[in-house]
Formats: structure tokens, C-alpha cells, sequence
């Protein structure tokens, strides 16, 4: 008995047993995909740096003459120490990297980092291939990471000659590698990875630029990295802790953010819709759950048939889903893990189970749930739809005689939303959160392109261009800031004799040990100067700029961390002489993560050892625009890497700019899927539901235009609600989503909202979707009967 | 000519792979200002008929010529015309939109008309459908929700809707089947003074007091017109029982 009524059940009413099949579908393939990658996603930095062995610290040493000491210090002093590990790489210079292709050599891209030689076989900081396996490297044979090779145009088996020193050696780019600690384009360290034989044939050659690395894992890195600053290690240089490391990936993070966000997102549609579609079905249903009532079938006998049914389609429609969201997973992680080497989501198959278990009990707690409220239903009322047909409460409705102006077909669509609001609840949070999930990517980009995120990289936004690689061909590193000095200024006047009108400005970094007098504990901070005549641009939160040759300004973050203030004093020692400086200022930036010192610009430190210069600010006096000029200066001086400020940006931020732009375009045809098929769905929910009024309108002579109208405008109705309460949830998600993934890098940001796209382009691309969707469900209109009125309750 | 002439109508449907001729060669003409009533057995085919002279129901074979208009040359988009301006339609069940009140439902079919897309028209629909909800004794229930009326009372609203245009014919399938008696006799006096206005009426009915207000009663079986009576102008004999006893001997003669 129950399969014959079962069989008919699905026969008779196909479309909606189909809409409720496919939700659920949807709906399984939504949550498990989603929870997989967020379990795989939110463990992912984790994950990367354990599989590399990453340190709990790395410091970095220029040289090796304190090797001894360091050695003794770690292994016999040093508090909290667990283990640590010793190797060394070889500082490259830019142009000492030749690629070697038919024809024509080419210089190498370093992306403004410094390039580091290193051996493959290390015990820390490993390098795996693209797909995370360990790989050999022969001699002959060298590796890098992906956005290197990509930058360079290299692909595997081109060649690449390096020299250091008196040592030149060709290499063939075997494969792209994962290189966690310094693959990462945020970090200013690039490593090009050859076999041990090769790297010890480099490094006999090239004591001088050899750079200790320490692997240090210990239980308080804070307190290790105090303790190893007041041992004033002379060749110390920066130490970087493992949360750094984690740091440099929060913009690969913003991708990983968006696909957890998402995930939620659809797992939240996915039941909202779920709980909707069955509500919609049990309504349905209960016309003849009455008559079962009223010819006398006991309420468990009729609960049986309908459970029965809905345990068919739910079980049926989640293994479909379970199938399908296996390859979802990993091609929504595929995204992500591009830079990094993230958990085989196959891994995670369980949690699709259990998503898809728990669909199925949801579905059934939840068809169990309505089902009970038969027993206190009467036959005649379950006939009637579970109306009384007694309504005390005012009408929620419009009325159509009060609008003279407006179209009937819109009134129409207007007035099933003010009388059933609920019932378009579900599709308005549905568009809402379609709405809010495309502004975020959008907001992330036209932040990192803002004047405002320039000016967080220490650029000044209304400098005319930037230039760097002005070492003379073969030189190596600048030592000093005189040298690099000499540079610029031969750089001005080779632009003079080709007529441009330029001044430069280099930004130099170096790194000095800071402490007030009397303070035991001393403080590496990378220290900015300017030198050069654009040196007021940069702006203060507290404090002015220091000036004077005694002056110093602080980011907040070393401020709030040591203690100090305004108006304090700190002592250094430069180039061997000690100084005292005020604290005239503070600001905070992007540099060395929200940690750093700006050192006026008239104290000479032309004695101490200069770690690397950020970028020349060249300020010409031209009318012609910054793209004609960059051209005509990558053509007039093609040795030297021109750019504007964006391109000093999307240096720094690893490409992720070009990422999440590359992005929008797929994730906005994702959304638009999702909701053209949520809308597609749900309409055609809402013509099975509205037959017998829609025969009734075409028994009065209305066309089936003028009906599929009414669906449509009642769709951009709820779509232009959607949009509206969209509007203030997106301005929340900049505060409390993009925003503190920026301060991650070390400062605040304002998230920058262009009107034009966020409220106008890419809504209307979803509204469009929404619009297509609806006309397509509505085409359905034009089969139904004037005899479906017997389908009017 | 009639106002509506129907020649040679058939209408089949296929139910199972089988058959099912409905409606076999059906000749009738409804002339102005007549009101006629379509009676017969179950399945004999009434409500099919007045489906399809309605054009509310697609012909199989045959002609309907609606005011010299051949309805079956007719597409979708001009007989949705048609029905809107001309024709009104009274059904068995009460059917309106549940989101709307009464007196929205009423004039939902003027607003769609073309003088309803102006101002003007929709005011002059306005004051159209008070009149008649004040003709049909309903005026009070404009504001209700069709969940808050009685059926009497909304079957008289659907009346008035049909109305609404002003239609030269009116349809109704079994008007008062849904009613008790009382709401009934008030609906038919309502549709003899529609009538008497100079709207033609074709209705189907069972019931023999309803069939006995109308002018001419036509009698289909197996999908045919059998036999038809005429029993004079309501206005004209407003003895029921004169009328229903005449009804009453015609129909025993045809094995009612």
C-alpha cells in the first residue's frame, strides 16, 4: 500500500518531489564541500609550516665569524632552547642571475627581493614540488617557486646561469617548488635551490656573502628573541618567528577567508532553502493528509507513507550530493593551495559522510517535526491547507485601488511580498548574502589599490614613478648607504643628459638595536631613512616627522610593545659611535610587518652596514602621463626596473592583488550560478504553489506576458529588498572581515568602497542572473490550463 | 446571427492511449441578450463544452464564431484580449487571489483592460465595481480578505468581477453549486437582472431551479446537444413553478 502511494506520490507531483530532490542535492553538496575545505582551509598555515619544519625561530646572521660563540650561547645558555639547527645561504646579486634563452639572455626578476642561493638537502625550511613530494636535485639541476619561474617566463629546462664571486655555473630549472620559508612573495627573501655539491662550490667562493641561518625551536620565542638581542651579536640580523612566517600568508589567507566565508554562506543558503522547500512540500501534502485523516488512517499510518517518501528523496538526493562534492572540494581548494601545501581534502571524506548523514537526519527530525503537528490538526483543516480560514490579525497586504498609477503586474509582485513576507525571507537572506560575498573581494582590491595602501609601503603616491636594480651591471649588494648614494646620483644625471627633469629619493633600510638609557634589554628594529629631497611625505598618527639630526620616530606597535612614548629618548649605537635620539612621532605602516623606526633624514650612517634599499622615488617635472612616461623610460634606461605605485604594491602584497582580481570574474559567475539555480528552483516552487491563481488570471484574459511579469517583478522586488539591506551588512563586513585581515600586516587600513561597482555593476550582474533565472522558470506559465483552477484551494 | 454560433464542435482527449470523444459534432447558437443553461448527466459534457465555446478550452475539431470571430483562429494573446473586454466568467468554485481583498479582486480584471491603464479609467473602474457591489449587496465586505466572506457573498463578488469589463456574454459553470439555497435564488436574481440588461448568459447546471430562470435550455448527452427547450423570458414568466413543471415534463421525456 505505502509503495503504490509512494509510486503514484512521485509520478503525480514530479515537479515538486524534483525541486525538493535537487535542493537537497544542493544543499548536501554545499555543506559537505564547505566544511571539508574549512576544516583543510583553517588548519592550512599550520599545516604548511609543520610539513616545511619550520622553527619556532629563524635568525639570520651576516657571515659566519661568531658562529662559535652563537653555537656556545645556543647550546649552552641560552634558557628554552629545544633544539636548533644550523645552515647557510648564499646572498645573490640581482645581476649576478642571468636567464639563458635561444637568442637572447635576459636579467632575472627578483620582485625586489634579495636573492638567496641555498641547498636542497636542509633539515629545516624544506622545499617540496608543486604537489608536496620530496624531489632530488642533480648537479646542474636548480628549482625555485612558481611566482619566480612565472615572473621570469622560466619554464622547466630552461637554462639559468649564476654567478658568485669568481664562481659561474649554468643550471637547468628542473621544477617548481613549495618553499615555505621563502616562497612566499610578502617576504623580501627569495631562494633559488640547487643540490648540496653545487651549493658548496658556491659557498667556497663566497665567504663574504654567506648568511647564517639558525633554526631555533623553543618554548617562548618572545623571550628567546630578547635574550638573543642583548647578547649583541655583532652579525646578528633579523629573527623571524614562526608567526611571521604565518603572517606573510594572511593575504593568501584573504583567499583562503573568502572560501571559508562562502563555504558558510552556502551551507547557510543550503538549509535555508532545505527547511523552505520542505515546508513548501508538507504544505502541499497536507490536503491529502487530511482526506487520509477524514477517511479514518491513523495518524502514524499516514506519518508512515510521508516519512517513507522523504526518506527516499533525502537519501537519494544527499548520496548524489556526497558523489558530487568530492570533486567540488578539491577544486575549491585547488584555488588555495597554489602557494601552499595544504591536507589532501580526500582525506577529510569523512566529514562529507558525516555533512551527508546529517542532512539526512535533519531532513527527517525535520519532516518528523511538522508531521507531528498532524495529531493536533483536524481532518478538515489539514484539506485546507492548515488554514482555519479565520485570520484575526489586520491584513498584511497593499491595496490595488489606492495605486492608480502602478501596473497591475507590479502591484501583484508587490503585494505577495507585503502579504507573505516570510515566505520570501529565505530567497531575500539567500540574495543578501550573494550581494555582501561579492563586495568583499571587490572592497579587498580597490583597497589594495588605493593611494592609501602606497603610502602603507612607505611609497609616496604623488611620486612620478619608482625605480630600482640602479646597481651598475655585476656590482654586488650595496654595503653602505654612500654607495648606493654615488648610485642614485648617477641615475640623475644619466636621466639629465636623456632631458628629464628628475629628482630621487631612496628609501633605505637598515638594522640598528635600540634601548632607552639604562635599559639592559636592546631592540633590533629595522630602521627606514630617506635620502634625498622628497623626504616629507611620509604621515604621523601622534608626533611630527623627526627632523632633526637627534630625532627619531617609532611605528605604534614598537611603541606599544617596548613602553615608550613621545617625548622619550633611546639610544643606539651607528656605525660605531653611540647617539641618543627623541622620540619626535609615531605612524604605523606595513613595514617589516608594523615594526619599524624612521630615522630623520640628516644623521649620517653612511659607517654602519645597510641591509638593502626599498625603492628609489623619482619626481619628474613633466606633464606627460605616469603610463607614457614609464614607457618612455623603460625604453630610454632598460637596465633599470621602472614602475608606479601600484606595481610597488602588488610586489609587496605576492601578487595577491592580481589573485583575488582574478578572482572576481569566476566567483561572480559561482554566485550568479548559485542563485540562478536557487532562484530558477524556488520560482518554479512558486508556480507549482500559485497554478490555480495563474489559471484564474487567464480565465479573466490576462496573457501569459503580463503573468510571467508578475513573477519577475516580484523577484526584482525581493532582489532590490536584498540589495538594500545589503548595503549596511557589507559596510560591517569591511569593518569586521577585510579590515582585520589587513591590520594582520601590521596597520590599519581604510577598506575603500567604489560606489560604482559595489552598488551598481556587480549587484546588477546578480540581479541580471536573478532576472534570467525567473524568466526562465516562468516560461513554465504558458503550459498551465485554465483547467488547472481545479488546482485553487 | 447569434452572438455565439458553435457548428460541428468536437474535443477528444487521449487518456491512457484511449480515446475520449467528449464532445461529438456540437451545433448552437446563443443569440444577444439570450440566457441559456447547458443541462445533462454527469460526463455527458457540459462543462467541457462551455470550456470550449469560451475559448478557455482548445477545440479538437469545428467552429466557434464569437460576435463573427472565429475563436479557434484565434492565438493566445487574442482570445486573453477577447476574454478580458467581452467575455466574463462565473465558476462553480469561488476562485479569486488569496493575497488580495474582495474589492482588489473585483477590479483586478479593469486595471489589466486597456482604459485601465489610465488614471481616469481606473477611476471610472472604481466607481463601476462600488455600483456593482452595491447592485449585489456586498459592499460591505470590500475590505475582507476572500477568507472572511461568506460563499454566497463571494460568488456574488465573482459575479461582479466578471462585470467588471462590461463583457457581452457571461459564462458560469454550476454558479450556485457551491451555495445553499438561500444564496442561490439571490445569485440567479442577480444573473436574470445582468441578463435582462442585455448580457447573454450560458451557463451549465444540475439544478432544474436554476435552469428554469433562463430563457432556453439546452440538453447534452454523450457529448451531443439532444434536445433543447425554450421557456420564454424570465422578465416576461416569472412563474417558477410554471416553468419548472414544463422543465420537469421535458426532461422526463428525455430520460432525466
Amino acid at each position: 500500500m505505502i509503495g503504490r502511494i509512494l509510486k503514484k506520490d512521485m509520478k503525480r507531483r514530479k515537479s515538486v518531489n524534483a525541486i525538493l530532490f535537487l535542493f537537497i542535492t544542493i544543499a548536501a553538496v554545499f555543506l559537505a564541500s564547505s566544511v571539508n575545505n574549512i576544516l583543510v582551509v583553517a588548519s592550512a598555515e599550520n599545516y604548511y609550516l609543520d610539513y616545511a619544519n619550520i622553527p619556532e625561530v629563524s635568525v639570520i646572521t651576516s657571515g659566519t665569524e661568531e658562529k662559535e660563540e652563537i653555537d656556545h650561547w645556543l647550546g649552552d645558555e641560552a634558557e628554552d632552547v629545544d633544539s636548533y639547527g644550523y645552515d647557510t645561504i648564499i646572498a645573490l646579486p640581482e645581476k649576478g642571475i642571468t636567464i639563458k634563452k635561444t637568442g637572447k639572455d635576459s636579467d632575472f626578476d627578483g620582485n625586489g627581493a634579495t636573492i638567496y642561493l641555498g641547498a636542497k638537502d636542509t633539515e629545516y625550511c624544506k622545499v617540496f614540488d608543486k604537489d608536496g613530494k620530496e624531489f632530488s636535485l642533480q648537479p646542474g639541476e636548480l628549482a625555485m617557486n612558481q611566482a619566480t619561474m612565472d615572473r621570469n617566463h622560466i619554464k622547466p629546462g630552461d637554462r639559468l646561469s649564476i654567478r658568485s664571486g669568481n664562481t659561474k655555473k649554468e643550471f637547468t630549472v628542473k621544477l617548481a617548488v613549495k618553499d615555505a620559508a621563502f616562497g612566499n612573495e610578502m617576504t623580501g627573501m627569495k631562494r633559488l635551490v640547487v643540490s648540496r655539491a653545487d651549493y658548496s662550490l658556491f659557498a667556497e667562493d663566497s665567504k663574504s656573502d654567506l648568511i647564517g641561518m639558525y633554526y631555533v625551536n623553543t618554548r617562548d620565542s618572545a623571550k628567546f628573541s630578547r635574550a638573543l638581542n642583548n647578547q649583541g651579536f655583532a652579525s646578528m640580523g633579523t629573527s623571524i618567528t614562526r608567526d611571521t612566517y604565518k603572517m606573510t600568508y594572511s593575504f593568501d589567507m584573504i583567499v583562503a577567508a573568502l572560501l571559508i566565508l562562502i563555504g558558510i554562506c552556502l551551507i547557510l543558503i543550503a538549509l535555508l532553502v532545505l527547511r523552505f522547500t520542505l515546508v513548501f512540500t508538507i504544505e502541499e501534502d497536507y490536503r491529502e493528509i487530511g482526506i487520509m485523516k477524514a477517511v479514518g488512517l491513523k495518524n502514524f499510518a499516514i506519518k508512515k507513507i510521508y516519512l517513507a517518501k522523504y526518506l527516499a528523496l533525502v537519501t537519494a538526493g544527499s548520496l548524489l550530493g556526497l558523489a558530487i562534492s568530492v570533486p567540488v572540494s578539491k577544486t575549491m581548494i585547488a584555488g588555495v593551495s597554489e602557494n601552499m601545501i595544504m591536507e589532501d581534502s580526500s582525506a577529510n571524506l569523512w566529514a562529507n559522510l558525516i555533512c551527508t548523514l546529517a542532512i539526512i537526519l535533519v531532513v527527517m527530525l525535520f519532516s518528523y517535526g511538522c508531521m507531528r503537528k498532524l495529531n493536533k490538526v483536524s481532518a478538515i483543516t489539514a484539506i485546507h491547507g492548515g488554514q482555519t480560514g479565520r485570520r484575526y490579525g489586520r491584513r498584511k497586504g497593499i491595496s490595488l485601488c489606492r495605486r492608480s498609477r502602478m501596473p497591475v503586474a507590479a502591484f501583484l509582485g508587490m503585494n505577495d511580498i507585503f502579504s507573505h513576507p516570510k515566505r520570501y525571507l529565505v530567497l531575500m537572506i539567500t540574495f543578501c548574502i550573494s550581494f555582501i560575498l561579492i563586495t568583499l573581494p571587490l572592497n579587498t582590491v580597490n583597497t589594495m589599490q588605493s593611494r592609501e595602501m602606497a603610502q602603507q609601503f612607505c611609497l609616496d603616491p604623488d611620486s612620478s614613478v619608482y625605480v630600482r636594480k640602479i646597481e651598475k651591471n655585476g656590482s654586488e649588494t650595496y654595503k653602505s648607504g654612500k654607495a648606493f648614494e654615488r648610485d642614485m646620483d648617477r641615475v640623475s644625471r644619466e636621466l639629465k643628459e636623456k632631458g628629464y627633469n628628475a629628482e630621487l629619493t631612496g628609501i633605505v633600510l637598515y638594522f640598528f638595536t635600540y634601548n632607552q638609557p639604562g635599559e639592559k634589554d636592546k631592540n633590533n628594529i629595522m630602521t627606514i631613512q630617506i635620502l634625498g629631497p622628497n623626504n616629507q611625505y611620509q604621515e604621523y598618527k601622534k608626533g611630527t616627522a623627526p627632523v632633526l639630526e637627534n630625532e627619531i620616530a617609532f611605528s605604534e606597535q614598537i611603541l606599544e610593545e617596548k613602553g615608550w612614548k613621545i617625548g622619550d629618548s633611546v639610544v643606539s649605537t651607528i656605525g660605531g659611535e653611540k647617539k641618543t635620539f627623541i622620540i619626535t612621532g609615531t605612524y604605523s605602516d606595513y613595514m617589516q610587518l608594523g615594526k619599524s623606526a624612521r630615522m630623520n633624514p640628516k644623521l649620517d650612517c653612511s659607517k654602519a652596514p645597510m641591509f638593502d634599499y626599498w625603492e628609489v622615488l623619482v619626481d619628474i617635472d613633466t606633464k606627460t602621463s605616469q603610463e607614457v612616461l614609464l614607457k618612455d623610460l623603460a625604453k630610454d634606461f632598460p637596465d633599470y626596473e621602472w614602475s608606479n605605485a601600484q606595481e610597488v604594491v602588488d610586489r609587496n602584497v605576492g601578487g595577491i592583488q592580481q589573485t583575488i582580481q582574478g578572482m572576481l570574474i569566476p566567483m561572480t559567475g559561482l554566485l550568479c550560478a548559485v542563485i540562478m539555480l536557487i532562484t530558477f528552483l524556488m520560482e518554479r516552487l512558486f508556480i507549482v504553489r500559485e497554478k490555480g491563481e495563474i489559471a484564474m488570471m487567464k480565465s479573466m484574459g490576462y496573457k501569459n506576458r503580463t503573468i510571467r511579469l508578475w513573477q519577475v517583478l516580484r523577484m526584482v522586488f525581493v532582489a532590490l529588498v536584498s540589495m538594500a539591506a545589503a548595503i549596511p551588512l557589507s559596510l560591517l563586513s569591511n569593518q569586521y572581515m577585510i579590515k582585520p585581515i589587513f591590520a594582520l600586516m601590521g596597520a590599519d587600513v581604510e577598506v575603500q568602497v567604489v560606489p560604482r561597482q559595489v552598488y551598481g555593476i556587480y549587484p546588477g550582474i546578480l540581479l541580471a542572473g536573478i532576472i534570467a533565472a525567473t524568466i526562465l522558470a516562468a516560461f513554465s506559465i504558458k503550459k498551465i490550463n485554465i483547467r488547472e483552477l481545479n488546482n485553487l484551494e | 446571427m447569434g452572438t455565439l454560433n458553435v457548428s460541428n464542435l468536437c474535443k477528444t482527449y487521449i487518456i491512457n492511449k484511449r480515446q475520449n470523444n467528449v464532445l461529438r459534432n456540437v451545433t448552437l447558437s446563443i443569440e444577444e441578450g439570450e440566457m441559456a443553461a447547458i443541462m445533462g448527466p454527469s460526463g455527458s459534457g457540459k462543462t467541457t463544452l462551455l470550456y470550449t465555446v469560451s475559448g478557455m478550452d482548445e477545440a479538437t475539431a469545428g467552429r466557434v464564431d464569437f460576435f463573427g470571430r472565429e475563436l479557434t483562429s484565434l492565438n493566445a494573446n487574442e482570445m486573453s484580449d477577447l476574454r478580458l473586454r467581452e467575455m466574463g466568467f462565473v465558476f462553480q468554485q469561488m476562485y479569486m487571489l488569496k493575497n488580495l481583498t474582495v474589492y482588489d479582486n473585483i477590479i483586478l480584471p479593469a486595471y489589466q483592460s486597456p482604459e485601465g491603464k489610465s488614471k481616469a479609467g481606473r477611476k471610472a473602474a472604481n466607481d463601476r465595481a462600488k455600483i456593482l457591489m452595491q447592485k449585489l449587496g456586498i459592499s460591505e465586505i470590500a475590505e475582507n480578505d476572500i477568507t472572511e466572506v461568506s460563499g454566497g457573498q463571494l460568488q456574488r463578488a465573482c459575479i461582479c468581477r466578471s462585470l467588471i469589463n462590461k463583457p457581452k456574454i457571461i459564462f458560469a459553470d454550476e454558479p450556485t453549486g457551491a451555495l445553499n439555497k438561500q444564496n442561490s435564488i439571490e445569485v440567479m436574481d442577480e444573473l436574470n437582472r445582468i441578463n435582462e440588461e442585455g448580457t447573454s448568459i450560458l451557463l451549465v447546471t444540475h439544478d432544474m431551479k436554476v435552469a428554469a430562470k433562463c430563457e432556453r435550455v439546452l440538453y447534452i448527452e454523450d457529448g451531443n446537444i439532444r434536445d433543447e427547450i425554450a421557456l420564454g423570458k424570465w422578465a416576461d414568466t416569472q412563474d417558477i413553478r410554471v416553468r419548472e413543471r414544463r422543465l420537469n415534463d421535458w426532461l422526463i421525456k428525455l430520460g432525466w
